[in-house]
């Protein structure tokens, strides 16, 4: 049962737990279907729960590595149907993008995803940067963690500074939607199931996560975690903007609000619900991270010239 | 025969075919702005209901607008035959066809507060009363020998006349057939019921946008001098500056530059000027577009916060800017241009509060006549007929089915739009 006062960090690791415990229960029954696994493997999280940013609701976003031939590719892919049926049990819907590890692209041996990887990044298009930006963020969570480790190195020594894969993932991830209009009111949903609300997660989070990950691709930083990756970045450089300091802060504000609604649109919040001085740190917020974003995007699409 | 005559008379022929041309403007907005499973409704109503308006108009509707009466209403020329008469230097046949066009453009004003809901009975019924008991009256009052006509009303080309006076009555529609089905939420909040073709919005406003220079330039009522020109000017101005305003208003304010929005804007610019362009200075036309641009938009805003449902955003473009066209002539009227077109230089030009008083008179007395005499046909009609929206069954399916047995897009209508909002 979730404890309606747990912090932002505390509610990870309950979401973890909960993961982890499919997992668990997943092995269990895939053993007594198919036997013991015929290979390490590795479970990891991606999306928010990789970066450990999960809300008080969260949709499923997974994958298994596998160590072996691609021809057991069908007990892991049975695992993970396990392990998405058991979250689906407790309360994580399916991602609506099949960003899980029952699906193929998402179940794959070790030598398979360094192809996939290659593949992704020699396809270039929009939607296969947005899988290798998927990846960038995934943190194992059971199994043999090295398995991951070795492809996220591979994948990270491929985006090298000022190459062209770092060039596509910048504008991938160029972040233009304003979160505040000219006469300084927070810009909500005009109509709709949430007329009035706006979406804190795109509005307030998303530029400084896109940064934090740009940066985690330039430096190498290995956490996955926003707040790791901005504490990692911190001070490693003269030239690199301003760290924004507040985004726990912005997390915790967030899960404050979505528990007050019990909404399915956990990212939409009624700003008429703010304090005055909550209101002027969303504001501050918003304005900040734009700006972090427009920075990280100048300096490393510079970079990129400049080769 | 002279020849300034004949060039008068074919003008206003060609200014009276754009002006009723402008009604194809309207078939592609109202359809573009509504659901594809009412565009054949939408755009086969306006072609009825002109030849509704045009009837009345030769029955009545003329008569009570330009024939002998008193103050308030005119009594003679009704069945109008007349080939032998000249009007403001004009065969009376050509005048008539002229005002016939505007009587036709205030009823399908009127009828964008009826979309997507309205039986097709109360169209047929109310464009009979509508044109012959709403606009002449006003009409009347302004453009004949009416007691705001005396007390110098400037109304060019009937900014409160055609567009305050059709947008009040659609304002009665909306109020009395309440919101369409799924548009407002139980806990208030409002749907985007978007329209199906923004294309064909866009292109009936251009539509518009060129038959409003017969609508406008046309109300100089001649050649001579060429003051048309000057007309065509400043409606040309207002029309781009309400679009360029409306853009940026609601950029600024929702962060997105919004088709539909700009697009009003456009029209709240060319309505605006309607009263006023043959009274203002060219600055003062560009003011006025911004203005219009500027409340069109806050307009909309304000209707839907007041959960009064209007598809077309008739109340906002023609009502909203028509009160503002008729208001701003009392700021911004130049001396020569008063003096030359009738009443009194504006505010700005030191007139005083005289030509504002009088400008703000017109509108409010208009515009309350216009809203108490529609509601009250309406809610006679709805009486007499059992009501004059359609049953929440037939509104599901689409009036284009339900009214008229066949869609406007058979191959293309989607199945949930056959049966569901």
């Amino acid at each position: 049962m979730l404890n309606e006062t747990l912090s932002q960090h505390q509610l990870n690791q309950w979401h973890d737990q909960q993961a982890y415990n499919a997992c668990e229960c997943a092995v269990t029954i895939t053993e007594r279907a198919w036997g013991r696994a015929p290979a390490p493997f590795v479970f990891f999280l991606t999306g928010s729960g990789g970066r450990k940013e999960q809300s008080v609701r969260s949709d499923q976003d997974h994958g298994i590595i596998f160590w072996g031939k691609d021809e057991e590719q069908a007990y892991f892919q049975y695992l993970g149907e396990q392990i998405t049926h058991q979250l689906e049990k407790a309360g994580y819907p399916r991602c609506e993008g099949k960003v899980m590890s029952n699906h193929a692209a998402w179940c794959q041996s070790y030598h398979a995803w360094f192809s996939q990887i290659d593949e992704w990044l020699e396809e270039n298009s929009w939607s296969s940067l947005r899988y290798l930006l998927i990846f960038s963020d995934a943190r194992a969570l059971y199994g043999a963690k090295w398995l991951l480790d070795d492809i996220k190195n591979s994948l990270f020594q491929q985006i090298a500074p000022g190459s062209n894969a770092m060039k596509r993932l910048i504008e991938n991830t160029a972040h233009r939607q304003r979160g505040i209009n000219a006469i300084g009111q927070i810009l909500t949903v005009s109509n709709g199931e949430y007329q009035g609300t706006f979406n804190f997660k795109e509005q307030v989070l998303y530029p400084v996560v896109h940064a934090a990950r740009l940066w985690a691709f330039r430096e190498n930083l290995q956490p996955t975690s926003t707040i790791e990756r901005l504490g990692a970045l911190q001070g490693k450089h003269s030239n690199t903007p301003q760290v924004p300091g507040w985004f726990e802060k912005a997390l915790e504000l967030r899960l404050k609000y979505c528990r007050r609604d019990k909404t399915e649109g956990i990212h939409f919040i009624n700003p008429g619900y703010f304090t005055k001085s909550e209101t002027a740190l969303v504001k501050k917020w918003m304005t900040d991270g734009a700006r972090f974003m427009r920075k990280t995007e100048q300096q490393l699409l510079h970079e990129c010239k400049k080769r | 025969m002279d020849e300034i005559f004949l060039m008068n008379n074919v003008f206003i022929i060609i200014c009276f075919v754009l002006v009723l041309l402008m009604q194809g403007g309207f078939i592609l907005l109202e359809a573009g702005s509504t659901r594809m499973k009412n565009a054949g409704h939408i755009a086969g109503k306006t072609i009825f209901t002109v030849g509704i308006a045009s009837l009345v108009f030769w029955a009545v509707g003329y008569g009570f607008i330009y024939g002998e009466g008193n103050l308030f209403i005119g009594l003679s020329d009704f069945f109008y035959g007349d080939f032998t008469s000249e009007v403001d230097g004009l065969a009376g046949s050509v005048d008539f066809m002229f005002q016939l066009a505007f009587a036709a453009i205030a009823l399908t004003i009127a009828f964008g507060g009826f979309a997507e809901r309205a039986k097709l009975s109360a169209y047929i019924v109310f464009a009979v009363l509508f044109s012959a008991a709403v606009y002449p009256v006003v009409a009347h009052w302004i453009w004949g020998d009416g007691w705001l006509a005396g007390l110098g009303k400037q109304d060019f080309a009937g900014s409160t006349v055609v567009h305050l006076t059709g947008a009040m009555a659609a304002l009665a529609a909306t109020i009395v057939l309440k919101p369409r089905i799924g548009k407002y939420n139980k806990d208030g909040s409002a749907n985007n019921l978007a329209g199906h073709n923004q294309v064909y919005t866009a292109l009936g406003v251009l539509l518009l946008w060129v038959g409003w220079f017969g609508f406008n330039g046309g109300s100089t009522l001649g050649v001579e001098g060429a003051f048309f020109g000057y007309v065509s000017l400043t409606t040309q101005l207002a029309a781009a500056a309400g679009a360029l305003a409306a853009m940026l208003t609601v950029m600024a304010l929702t962060g997105k530059a919004d088709v539909p929005t700009m697009l009003n804007g456009a029209l709240a610019g060319l309505v605006a000027i309607t009263a006023s362009t043959a009274f203002v200075a060219t600055w003062a036309a560009v003011v006025i577009g911004l203005i219009a641009g500027v409340l069109v938009y806050l307009s909309m805003l304000f209707f839907d916060k007041m959960k009064i449902d209007d598809p077309i955003f008739a109340l906002s473009v023609h009502g909203v800017a028509g009160i503002w066209g008729t208001l701003s002539t009392g700021f911004f009227a130049t001396p020569a241009l008063a003096e030359m077109n009738g009443g009194q230089a504006g505010l700005l030009y030191g007139g005083g509060l005289a030509q504002l008083g009088v400008q703000f008179t017109g509108v409010a007395v208009s515009g309350i006549y216009a809203f108490v005499a529609a509601f009250i046909i309406l809610k006679a009609m709805s009486a007499v007929l059992g009501g004059i929206r359609v049953s929440e069954e037939e509104e599901l399916m689409g009036l284009d089915i339900s009214e008229h047995g066949s869609y406007g897009y058979p191959e293309n209508i989607r199945e949930d739009e056959k049966f569901g909002a």
